[in-house]
């Protein structure tokens, strides 16, 4: 059954709100304890060696996704950004579950005190929501488009 | 357009307030802790490898004691395993 447009746009805002306030939120707690969030980059297996670099990319890429949720002419991308940050940090958990020789804390993920299967519990249902945000509001784009070149085209 | 830009920025402020506003636990990346009974927390000067699972991480100390293993020394930090006792 098909979403009518209003409901359809209220859970594209809805999302948005969503999204920034989580990358917002972990954003910002990184950068309050950026030495303590390196050091802790630094333990963990194949990232290791660049900790220096991700522990500033980190809360830089969150903070820029969040402001592009902001423009609605950028909100795909916004949603494109935010599904791709999170399947990176996915793939990550599950490869450091299944072939790291140690596991290290949990620590450096978004919420500091959930273990690493809480983590990826979560993670899979942002996925599910960034996803849900690329289909509507690429359709809303899409129809927006269409009624503005159907429109220009009866003026003329 | 500004309640476009509104909302959103009520958000963004509202997580940064969040963000300072809890209390977040320093975990400690080099060490793990254990709790002894009068409440505090002893370094134990090593991180523990309790394995991939959801019971109970537990360390065996040199007196004997099995003890919780905790990521901070903070008693919300209880650490997660496969359930073994790992030995000190």
């Amino acid at each position: 059954m098909l979403l009518r447009k209003d409901i359809k746009k209220v859970i594209v805002e809805g999302l948005s709100l969503f999204f920034i306030l989580l990358f917002t939120y972990a954003a910002v707690n990184k950068l309050q304890q950026l030495n303590v969030f390196e050091n802790q980059l630094e333990q963990f297996p194949f990232i290791g060696g660049l900790a220096q670099y991700i522990a500033w990319a980190v809360p830089a890429t969150l903070i820029t996704v969040s402001v592009l949720f902001f423009f609605n002419k950028v909100k795909v991308l916004a949603f494109i950004g935010s599904f791709t940050i999170i399947l990176l940090f996915t793939l990550y958990i599950l490869a450091v579950l299944n072939f790291a020789a140690s596991i290290p804390c949990s620590c450096a993920g978004i919420f500091s005190s959930w273990s690493w299967h809480e983590q990826l519990y979560f993670n899979t249902g942002v996925l599910l929501m960034a996803a849900v945000g690329i289909a509507f509001s690429h359709r809303r784009r899409r129809s927006k488009l269409e009624s503005t070149t159907i429109q220009s085209y009866i003026k003329s | 357009m500004k309640t476009n830009f509104l909302l959103p920025m009520i958000a963004m402020i509202f997580a940064i307030g969040m963000s300072f506003a809890t209390d977040s636990v320093l975990i400690d990346p080099n060490q793990d802790y254990v709790r002894l009974d009068d409440g505090s927390f002893m370094p134990l000067g090593k991180e523990i490898d309790c394995g991939i699972g959801d019971s109970t991480c537990e360390v065996e100390l040199p007196n004997g004691e099995i003890r919780p293993v905790y990521d901070a020394s903070d008693p919300n930090t209880p650490k997660v395993g496969d359930g073994e006792v790992n030995q000190l």
